[in-house]
């Protein structure tokens, strides 16, 4: 399932909670998960305070702060910021479906993060109840710098392959705390930004620098799976981010669904 | 394929601090039976996350509490009343919920790993949902 929706600013939280309400409703699910999905790479999603709007405004601003728009970046055409906003807040958000409604906290609503708006864009929502089949694979890496990312989509794409499911969730765990994954672009020197205003955000002078850059990006991730493919956004790459190397990395992958 | 559905209530001891639920965690999933699957773990508060992280290492948890308090302050410029918007903005960069890999009954976490409840505005009781899916 998948919906549309119109941002008005540069930087804005638009409340998408009764759209995935709207959504679980038509799949008939009543127990199981439900992932929301943002394909672009200067957006994201979170889980966060709806009923006084100056929460979210606040978060906007927080962001802005310490990942301002122009900052270094006035010659490129847009803000690269935006895809750094959207790598820390992330693309992706899990709930649990509970006698067909989620099951969230009372102060929670979702908000779609726009951060290089205005334009127009997508939500894909997946909901699993039944899945007949789950499916454990592994992708090893070497990273080559100190800070380096390894796309790792042409892995992922061959474990769904593998796994013969053709409808279903992956989630990808990296099993370590001083690297990443992440869901971006990565061209248009796209990674290098992320890994400076990482780099400025947490000096690698910092103690554990590279655990709290961690915990910021996460080190875990969830797809969707439909007719066999990810179903992601053209610019998205899935990709593995080191703040510790060079190192082997291992990641998991645990694909759930049906054949 | 199961989907069990529990939850379980812990009480933050400070206004931030990172709690490990990992045996907590651990316990639910081999009460469950699932052998093969995922579980899901879930904070339904919006001043609190979950994060995975290092545990082994005393240190390394309180200094992502003061690089983080460091990065979005206590007291800013915010518009929200009850004054406390830095807790809101924590809990956005690291997310609500972790997903965790289950194999062979166990979850799957690195030697050093451990799952962390956030607390970003504490000390209060709160609760932690999880979802274990797998056969």
């Amino acid at each position: 399932m998948e919906f549309d929706l119109k941002t008005t600013k540069v930087n804005e939280f638009i409340n998408i909670t009764l759209e995935i309400d709207e959504a679980i409703e038509e799949s008939g699910v009543s127990d199981g998960i439900c992932v929301v999905f943002i394909p672009h790479t200067t957006a994201g999603i979170t889980l966060a305070e709806g009923v006084d709007p100056d929460v979210t405004r606040d978060v906007v601003m927080a962001l802005e702060r310490q990942f301002p728009w122009e900052d270094g970046y006035i010659h490129v055409k847009w803000g690269k910021a935006a895809n750094a906003k959207s790598s820390s807040v992330g693309v992706s958000e899990t709930m649990i479906i509970k006698n067909g409604k989620k099951y969230t906290g009372s102060w929670q609503q979702a908000f779609f993060c726009e951060f290089s708006g205005p334009g127009r864009r997508k939500v894909y929502v997946k909901t699993i109840d039944n899945p007949d089949k789950t499916f454990l694979g592994k992708i090893s890496l070497q990273t080559s710098g100190q800070t380096d990312f390894v796309d790792i989509m042409a892995q992922v794409e061959e474990n769904i392959r593998e796994s013969g499911i053709k409808d279903g969730i992956c989630v990808l765990h990296l099993p370590e705390t001083s690297a990443g994954i992440t869901i971006n672009d990565s061209e248009n020197d796209v990674p290098r930004v992320l890994a400076d205003e990482m780099g400025k955000m947490i000096p690698t002078k910092t103690n554990y620098s590279a655990q709290v850059k961690t915990s910021i990006m996460g080190n875990t991730e969830t797809v969707i799976i439909e007719n066999g493919s990810l179903l992601l956004g053209d610019r998205q790459r899935i990709m593995c981010f080191e703040f510790d190397g060079p190192r082997k990395r291992e990641i998991f992958l645990r694909i759930i669904g049906n054949e | 394929m199961k989907f069990q559905q529990s939850e379980f209530r812990l009480q933050t001891s400070r206004r931030s601090e990172f709690v490990d639920i990992t045996s907590k965690v651990r316990e639910k999933i081999s009460e469950s039976g699932v052998s093969q699957g995922l579980c899901l773990v879930y904070s339904p508060h919006t001043s609190s996350g979950m994060t995975i992280n290092q545990g082994v290492e005393p240190d390394v948890t309180p200094e992502i509490v003061e690089q983080l308090n460091k990065c979005f302050p206590w007291e800013d410029q915010y518009h929200h009343h009850e004054g406390n918007c830095a807790c809101h903005v924590k809990t956005t960069i690291i997310g609500t919920s972790e997903k965790v890999i289950i194999k062979d009954g166990k979850i799957l976490l690195g030697d050093c790993e451990r799952i962390f409840f956030s607390e970003f505005n504490g000390p209060r009781p709160r609760v932690v949902f999880l979802e274990i899916i797998g056969e």
